[in-house]
């Protein structure tokens, strides 16, 4: 009897020590298989591809880590770990980090504090409080940040793992782990970037201020040096070397007219491989805020000169206005004025939503964007450029002649016929890529163009620019309270629409970055319900769902039972 | 081994526990997911997605209660009843003789599940084949894991008493604590410091990642763990009335 207990109890032990080693070693080498379609769990090629490129050691300095980390942010902090180990080991060890607990390696509570202040005022991170009981019972908080620095080459930037510690802490922390990956790469790719590319906003011809392009040039900021060009000097001097030293000339909505010699700096500055975004108006005068006091505008054809430039180039800005039925909505007062009128949000086809093509890596699983007031463009028959069209009209279209007369009451007021938008779809945002001719060619005197001095050029090596026929589609607005809105938010329906990605992607694009444009991409496929089949077929799904397991359940029990009563009563 | 496998799994028909928790499970699953919707999250119609997760966010609180109900029997009756004897005299190990019970128990599991295969198929319908299959095919790996788990600690439960009720509230206490005891203390204690430790004795923190379709080896080896675990307590605990 006693032997046998022993022998029973020894081999409880062993089994049991058994299991004890397995989960212990389990944590020292694992393995993860990712199960998901869209691979959510896996490293992106791109992320591998930058690892290999690495040629000195990135060391970050993650500040995620005290003792009293709650559990949530432990998981955080763990993903942190491994996602880092993983990028180590398939860097060779090029990649480095190291957990910084402030409160051990700083011992000076008020040298503590300013380090953790400063990462907050100069990297930008967020800081969480944590509150936890001393051994005394005291309460206290510790406030850890909560993101790293990332060194290279003697260069350091902020990186955030967490960029809003608002809203629901779960979901935001999820988040934040799936995210790991894209902010990790994303710190690395901006240290390796030797020269900052320089992107300028024009200025001078009432194009979109500061302000008005605070956001797009905020996500540009990442990547580029960015800041406003001024062809014209003080005196209001056309300077020839004024684009010299600028990678892309962004020029949005303006609305006077170009000099000649203003256009010839722009030409050569396309014919010497500068690159070019612009977002032109066809029309001038029409403009929501200005109806909005006025309750009707008159819009007439805005020329200035760089619409014939852009003649040359290829592509024609076509002088109208583009009603779409796939159209945002706006409110609309529909009581008389006065004392505080009603607002009603009425189909606004002005304000048409550009689907995107899908057919680039610029445009490519992006949402619609959103216009104001466009215009569209014709292609002319060019043979060494390549049109590809980024967004277009939906199909649905009419185009309202200029000049002419737009008013709140007359649209409100009119019974939208589809049959009526019969025009056919044209193009608002387009990719020219291939050797642009000089708008100049043939145009100045021989004497000046054989000058060696100035060196003129008539056709440019292999070149890109994208032209969109809105100007609108680059401008944030402000709240009442004079707060940004992000770039895309229609503040009427609080709809988001992909207005920046798509800009930050031509940018992108246009200074050869694409593979910048393919990480952002990496989005986690949305999986839908189809809602017209949801409605049509709801009552039978449920029914089939609730009937048919139970049914077969009841039917195999059945059968069962008979079963056994059969071979019984034999 | 099989003889008690059969044994068992007739027992379940015969004595319709088998057919009431089939449909009891089913039919909440249903009332839940499909036709009642309190919470635009939980009832999948009215959430939109093309995704099963509602059920694998539901299921474990079912075989919370439903699996300590079905296990509490297996070996308190047979104690009660005094069969037990009887079936120890039979030429078969301990080790045998719960392997049985355990994989007679799994069978009624995976029983439970099949039917739910008609719910990824009516997704996939609605969806236009919109679903993601790997994913769906992970988070069912991961509650059948989780299921085999509470099977072996309510057999460990149903070993320790002749009583049926005791055996069903021990296992149920035992079946909370490991699904999310462990996080609830992890989030009280003060100390948080080894919180993260104990959590990671929680069936929740292993079964997260495997229901979204990530499958980690060290989830993997904590499922088998547990199981073999709670199996061998209850094959002490058999064997240890001969001491």
């Amino acid at each position: 009897m006693i032997k046998n207990k022993l022998k029973d109890l020894t081999n409880f032990l062993t089994g049991f020590i058994i299991i004890l080693i397995l989960m212990i070693f389990s944590y020292f080498s694992f393995i993860k298989i990712d199960l998901t379609e869209d691979k959510r769990f896996t490293l992106h090629e791109s992320t591998i591809e930058l690892m290999e490129t690495l040629d000195d050691v990135v060391e970050f300095k993650i500040y995620l880590e005290n003792e009293h980390l709650p559990a949530d942010l432990t998981r955080v902090r763990n993903s942190i770990l491994e996602t880092l180990e993983e990028l180590s080991d398939i860097s060779d060890g090029y990649v480095e980090y190291e957990f910084i607990d402030l409160y051990n390696t700083i011992e000076d509570p008020k040298t503590r504090e300013q380090s953790i202040l400063n990462l907050k005022r100069r990297q930008g991170l967020e800081i969480v409080p944590i509150p936890f009981r001393k051994e005394n019972g005291e309460l206290d908080r510790v406030y850890v940040p909560l993101g790293a620095e990332a060194f290279y080459k003697g260069r350091s930037i902020p990186v955030p793992f967490i960029r809003q510690a608002k809203g629901n802490k779960t979901n935001t922390y999820e988040k934040a782990i799936e995210e790991l990956e894209f902010e990790i790469t994303n710190a690395i790719r901006k240290l390796k970037q030797d020269s900052m590319k320089t992107i300028a906003f024009l200025q001078g011809h009432g194009e979109l201020g500061r302000f008005d392009v605070e956001d797009f040039s905020k996500s540009l900021y990442e990547y580029y040096q960015t800041g406003p060009a001024y062809i014209k000097n003080k005196e209001g001097k056309e300077q020839l070397n004024a684009l010299n030293g600028i990678d892309l000339l962004i020029i949005a909505k303006p609305v006077q007219p170009f000099t000649q010699k203003e256009q010839y700096i722009i030409d050569q500055f396309i014919m010497n491989g500068g690159k070019v975004l612009m977002m032109l108006e066809g029309a001038q005068g029409a403009e929501l805020d200005s109806m909005q006091t006025q309750g009707i505008v008159f819009a007439a054809p805005l020329e200035t000169g760089l619409d014939a430039m852009l003649h040359k180039y290829g592509v024609r800005l076509n002088k109208h206005i583009v009603e779409d039925l796939q159209c945002s909505k706006i409110p609309i007062q529909t009581t008389a004025s006065g004392s505080g009128g009603r607002f009603q949000l009425y189909s606004w086809i002005y304000n048409p939503v550009l689907k995107s093509k899908n057919n680039h890596i610029i445009n490519k699983n992006l949402d619609p964007v959103k216009v104001e007031f466009c215009s569209s463009f014709d292609t002319t028959s060019i043979e060494d450029i390549k049109f590809t069209t980024l967004y277009q009209t939906s199909g649905n279209n009419r185009y309202k002649k200029l000049p002419s007369r737009i008013s709140f009451r007359e649209t409100a007021n009119e019974k939208i016929i589809s049959d009526n938008f019969k025009k056919g779809s044209k193009p608002v945002a387009l990719l020219l890529e291939g050797e642009f001719g000089s708008y100049f060619k043939n145009r100045i005197a021989p004497e000046f163009t054989a000058n060696k001095k100035i060196k003129f050029k008539d056709v440019s090596g292999k070149n890109k620019m994208i032209v969109i026929a809105d100007g609108d589609i680059g401008k944030n607005w402000f709240s009442q309270r004079q707060e940004m809105i992000p770039l895309g938010t229609d503040q009427y329906s609080n709809v988001f629409y992909d207005n920046k990605k798509f800009l930050v992607n031509c940018a992108n694009y246009l200074l050869g970055d694409e593979e910048l444009i393919s990480v952002r991409s990496k989005k986690i496929k949305m999986r839908l319900l189809d809602s017209k089949m949801v409605k049509e077929k709801k009552g039978f799904i449920t029914i089939l769902n609730t009937a048919l397991p139970i049914g077969i359940i009841l039917l195999i029990s059945f059968v069962f039972i008979i079963f056994r009563k059969v071979r019984f009563s034999k | 081994m099989i003889a008690i496998l059969k044994k068992e799994i007739r027992y379940f028909f015969s004595s319709l526990i088998g057919p009431i928790v089939l449909v009891l499970f089913l039919l909440t699953n249903s009332l839940f997911l499909w036709a009642y919707a309190p919470n635009e999250y939980m009832n999948i119609l009215s959430s939109g997605f093309a995704s099963l997760e509602p059920l694998f966010a539901l299921a474990p609180w079912m075989y919370l209660i439903l699996i300590p109900a079905m296990t509490m029997r297996a070996f308190s009756e047979e104690k009660a009843n005094g069969t037990i004897e009887l079936l120890l005299t039979r030429p078969l190990t301990e080790f045998q003789i719960i392997l049985g019970k355990f994989l007679a128990y799994l069978i009624l599991l995976i029983l439970t599940l099949i039917p739910t295969f008609i719910y990824y198929y009516s997704i996939e319908f609605l969806s236009h084949g919109n679903i993601d299959q790997g994913a769906t095919i992970g988070s069912y790996l991961g509650l059948l894991l989780l299921g085999a788990s509470f099977i072996s600690i309510g057999l460990f439960a149903s070993v320790i008493t002749k009583s049926q009720i005791i055996s069903l509230l021990i296992s149920l206490l035992f079946c909370l604590l490991f699904y999310f005891g462990f996080s609830l203390i992890a989030n009280v204690g003060n100390d948080t410091s080894i919180s993260y430790i104990i959590q990671q004795f929680g069936i929740e923190e292993h079964y997260y990642s495997i229901s979204r379709g990530l499958i980690d080896t060290r989830d993997l080896t904590y499922y088998f763990c547990l199981i073999g675990l709670f199996i061998l307590l209850t094959k002490v605990t058999l064997v240890s009335r001969k001491w």
